[in-house]
Order: structure tokens, then C-alpha cells, then sequence
């Protein structure tokens, strides 16, 4: 045995790892992209406004444990498992002013894990009968993983993000509606930007309990949010 | 990969060839996305006294878990380092340290990731020598890492638990 071979395959081994070391793939496999733990928040900029997203505590809402945000102080509803996160979805329509529901339940909508190329589908159909009128109410929801990204926010610049497509086919009787969204997710942070309906929403920060990004802004700061185990109202 | 195990063979003067197989168990960051996975390997060694270099290719799937569709699979070319700690007769107990290459593939259905990361082993096993075969297991800290331009800055790192049972012929 010849050690200076042996110690110039070491140092051909160790030149190869260091020229191939830039990929990002323990931390896709590793990394939550949609964390959901009570105390978060996120503010976003809405044009010459600010969004934020709150996560106010794990409940129990139309059957099932979930979690509940806050965005703008309306609540949402999330479940998260391991192969997919669901929202509740909500469609009333006023009719004789009473409300009527058309959907209430909740609906795929980021299949996991996160692999760029893999879509999926949800569709949802329904005839209901208000005061006499049969209503045939459909809601499509079809989801897609289309990047992965790198994107800089006032927040920070995070990589290895996912770009995200979902697109919401409604049809209530004749009338047809379909909405696009965009999401980026990066890891351990979450929804970092976001475009719905052609509105841009950019995080400027977020904080996890205990630590806040970015400056000025702390969580004592935050309004005070109660705890609300019935759900009032839940918009889509 | 086979360039590398081309070398590996003109540079060791081998004489031991062997197999192991075992599993690794996902422990930390991982353990919440994977479950525990069958690995196989194949090896080259060559020994000095009380000291043994060993080049091996590893195979190891790890289930996602509870999701069956998905898996991480793990293909590594590593070097170890092996120094007998304590021997007796023809049975001894060695330690390891490893290095190594990991190329990695998430698989969801025929969707599929790649990238490649790092990965350092240390472990301690048992071995004995029957005539020329060589018996052994061993228990191994995994460590995964992604550096970015350097050992230096290591951005993510995640662990396995390793158990590996051996069979080698010395040649």
C-alpha cells in the first residue's frame, strides 16, 4: 500500500464534496414549509397597507382538531397532517336575510410534501334547495408545486423556496369565477409572498415565540387577540 | 462513482472485499418525515496492524413517514478509518470513522429531488476472524450536513442511528 496514494484519493474526495456542496436538498427534506405553532406571526404589504397573519392556538372547529389563525382579525381555519394541509372553506348565500350554506368543510390545500412537478385536485359539488330554489353550487380546487425559488423580501432573502399555484374554479348554477393564487413557502418561515387575485402581498416579518425578525416591531406590540374555541366567521 | 471505486482498487492493494447490511434510523429533524430504512453496502479494506482503511458504497431508503408514496433514498460512497481498540485472540473492537459523499433522491411517486450533501460517521462494532472471513456489526452515528463553500459553514445537518452486520473475505 502507497500512503501518498491513499492520502491523494483522500484529497480528490474531499475536492470533489467541496466543488458539489451548494444543493439545498437536506434542507427541503428536513425543513417545515408551513409551520402553524400558536405564537407565530407574519405581516405582509399590501400595496400602501399591511396584512398580518397570527396563529392564535390549536382548537376543535366543525369536527375536527385544527389550528386557528387570525388574518386581519378574521379567523381561519387549518389542519395540518403529514401529507397534506386542509382549510376550512365557508360559502353562505343571503337569501329572505337568512343565510344558507352552500360549503362548509375542509378542503385540500397544499398536498405533502413539497416536490417540484407535483400537483393535485379536489373537487367539491352540491345541490342545495333555498326557500324552494334548487342551487347547484361547485367548487374545484386544484394545487401545484411550480418552483423552486429564491426570493428577497424586506424580511430577508430566502432560498430554496417553493412557488406554489392554486387556482379555485367556482360554479353556482350558471355563474362561473376563478381565482389564481400564487404562494412562495420558505422553510421554517412559511408563506414569505403571495399574489391573489393580482394583489402582491411581500412579508416584511415575522416571529416565531420568542424571536422577532426584522426591526421595531415586538411581539408586546401585537393587539391582543382572545382565544375563541365556537368559530364566528371564517372567510375563504 | 465507479471511477472513484476504479481508483480506490489501484490505490488499496485490496485484500478484503465484503458486504454489510443493517438499517438507519432517523433521529432529530428527520425522525418527524422519515421512518427507519433498510441499508445495503459493499466494501474494499485494507488493514495495518490495528488500523484498517475501508472504502464502501451504501444504499439506504428511508420511508417518508406515514407516507408510503414517499421515500428518501440515500447513496453514499464513504472512507473509513478503523483502529482496534481492544483485541483478544481473533475477535477485536474496533471504532470508525467515516466520510462521506451522500447523493440524495426524494421520491414521491415518480417525482423525484436530487442533490448531494456530506455526511461523517463514527461508530463502534464488534469483529471476529474466522480463518479468512471476517465477522462483524457495528453501531454508527450518522451525520448529514450541507456546507456552503467549506466544512467551515455548515447550514443543515440532520442524524441517523446506524446498525450494520458484516461479512468480508480477506483475499
Amino acid at each position: 500500500m502507497n500512503y501518498n496514494k491513499f492520502i491523494v484519493f483522500i484529497l480528490f474526495l474531499i475536492f470533489l464534496t467541496l466543488n458539489c456542496s451548494q444543493d439545498k436538498i437536506l434542507q427541503r427534506a428536513t425543513s417545515d414549509y408551513f409551520p402553524l405553532e400558536p405564537g407565530w406571526y407574519w405581516r405582509y404589504t399590501i400595496g400602501n397597507d399591511t396584512s398580518m397573519v397570527q396563529v392564535i392556538s390549536d382548537t376543535f372547529a366543525y369536527g375536527h382538531y385544527c389550528v386557528l389563525t387570525n388574518r386581519d382579525f378574521l379567523e381561519e381555519y387549518w389542519i395540518k397532517e403529514k401529507n397534506e394541509i386542509k382549510k376550512l372553506f365557508e360559502k353562505k348565500i343571503n337569501r329572505a336575510g337568512s343565510d344558507f350554506i352552500l360549503e362548509q368543510h375542509y378542503r385540500l390545500y397544499f398536498e405533502l410534501p413539497l416536490i417540484l412537478g407535483n400537483s393535485w385536485s379536489e373537487d367539491f359539488c352540491d345541490t342545495i334547495d333555498v326557500l324552494g330554489e334548487s342551487i347547484i353550487f361547485q367548487h374545484q380546487i386544484k394545487g401545484s408545486v411550480e418552483a423552486i425559488d429564491s426570493i428577497s423580501t424586506p424580511a430577508g432573502d430566502f432560498s430554496d423556496v417553493y412557488k406554489m399555484m392554486l387556482v379555485q374554479n367556482f360554479q353556482q348554477n350558471d355563474s362561473v369565477k376563478s381565482e389564481t393564487s400564487y404562494y412562495w413557502l420558505a422553510p421554517d418561515i412559511g408563506v414569505v409572498k403571495k399574489i391573489e387575485n393580482d394583489v402582491e402581498q411581500i412579508l416584511i416579518e415575522f416571529s416565531s415565540i420568542g424571536s422577532t425578525n426584522n426591526s421595531g416591531y415586538s411581539k408586546s406590540a401585537l393587539p391582543p387577540i382572545t382565544e375563541e374555541k365556537q368559530p364566528k366567521e371564517t372567510q375563504n | 462513482m465507479i471511477s472513484l471505486i476504479f481508483v480506490s482498487v489501484l490505490s488499496f492493494n485490496l485484500i478484503e472485499v465484503g458486504a454489510r447490511i443493517g438499517a438507519n434510523t432517523p433521529i432529530g429533524n428527520m425522525e418527524r418525515y422519515f421512518t427507519a430504512g433498510a441499508l445495503g453496502s459493499v466494501y474494499l479494506a485494507k488493514g495495518f496492524g490495528n488500523n484498517r482503511f475501508i472504502l464502501s458504497y451504501e444504499n439506504c431508503r428511508l420511508e417518508g413517514a406515514g407516507q408510503p408514496t414517499y421515500n428518501l433514498q440515500l447513496d453514499q460512497i464513504s472512507v473509513e478509518y478503523c483502529r482496534s481498540v481492544f483485541s483478544r485472540n481473533n475477535w477485536s473492537l474496533p471504532v470508525y470513522l467515516g466520510f462521506s459523499n451522500i447523493w440524495l433522491k426524494r421520491k414521491l411517486q415518480s417525482l423525484e429531488e436530487k442533490g448531494m450533501v456530506q455526511g461523517a460517521d463514527i461508530g463502534l462494532g464488534f469483529l471476529e476472524s474466522v480463518k479468512r472471513v471476517k465477522f462483524g456489526i457495528g453501531f454508527f452515528v450518522k451525520s448529514l450536513f450541507e456546507a456552503k463553500g467549506g466544512f467551515l459553514k455548515i447550514e443543515n445537518s440532520a442524524y441517523l442511528l446506524s446498525m450494520r452486520v458484516t461479512v468480508g473475505y480477506e483475499l
